[in-house]
């Protein structure tokens, strides 16, 4: 996971008002236009990843592997947007159940 | 007399892993049970971390280096295929190497707190034991392992990585357990 994710490029039409926000951000953080817009991108992507996760429908390992980074930093996402992740009050409890008896 | 001990063998995920460290219970954890960690979830969850500078991925490689961990690999046979059947883009390198281990092992539980993998794992035929690290605390306290207040502290610890009401269920029931012994007294 620590080596560089490759790249490919893509056409893509882009909303007037989102090149304002790129243009504006470049300006504020001293970097591309090009780079803006991918933070920007990847800043959605975390958002949506964590939403899948809260969900359910992906887990902590996959999130971190679409999102290039560790399942500590997956955490820390979550926690930093306030979502709650795993277990539910049910799993808890067929935890309980299944397991019963083996750390006695 | 032949007395007969028997050490069951828990498989873990990053999740389940990662939690159980920072809450301070994976020693107690390792004393009572072998513990199986897949090699991708040693990658994820420790040297990944160790690259990125968390500390709790040195404290996890302390911990479980002290405990005795053995770190395992095996091949993900057509028994965690089928099971993934459908689902194999919902989960990562980790997963699916912590379900080749528990059935290469066969081993008696998986601990995780991950709510699509407890998903898989309930539904398998017939389902995997999950052991997420709230009921790993209750269980280590139940068997004497910790004491109860050390379970409240390390349920207090992991608080804010795991969802409310698995909290507050675990709470419930040491508190129900604190009373039982209370009267037995």
């Amino acid at each position: 996971m620590s080596e560089a994710r490759s790249t490919r490029p893509y056409p893509l039409r882009i909303p007037e008002n989102l090149m304002e926000l790129a243009e504006a951000k470049s300006h504020s953080e001293r970097t591309d236009r090009s780079t803006a817009l991918r933070q920007l991108m990847y800043a959605g992507a975390e958002e949506y990843v964590v939403r899948l996760l809260e969900q359910g429908r992906v887990s902590s390992g996959k999130a971190a592997e679409l999102l290039d980074t560790t399942v500590h930093r997956v955490h820390e996402l979550a926690r930093e947007r306030g979502v709650e992740i795993g277990a539910s009050v049910e799993d808890y409890r067929r935890s309980r159940e299944s397991t019963s008896g083996l750390l006695e | 007399m032949y007395y007969c001990i028997v050490v069951y063998t828990i498989v873990v995920d990053a999740d389940g892993l990662i939690k159980l460290g920072k809450s301070g219970a994976l020693p107690a954890l390792l004393g009572a049970a072998r513990l199986l960690v897949p090699k991708a979830v040693w990658e994820e969850a420790v040297e990944e971390g160790k690259r990125r500078m968390y500390e709790d991925a040195h404290e996890l490689e302390a911990a479980l280096l002290q405990g005795a961990a053995e770190v395992v690999s095996h091949e993900v046979g057509e028994k965690v295929e089928r099971l993934l059947a459908g689902s194999a883009a919902s989960f990562g390198a980790g997963e699916r190497a912590a379900l080749a281990v528990y059935f290469a092992a066969e081993a008696d539980a998986v601990l995780t707190d991950d709510r699509a993998f407890l998903g898989l794992l309930a539904g398998a035929d017939p389902p995997v034991p999950a052991l997420v690290p709230a009921a790993a605390i209750v269980a280590l306290a139940e068997g004497g392992l910790v004491t109860i207040d050390e379970a409240r502290e390390a349920l207090a610890e992991i608080e804010p990585a795991i969802r409310r009401g698995a909290y507050e269920a675990a709470m419930e029931d040491l508190e129900m357990m604190e009373r039982a012994r209370d009267g037995e007294q």
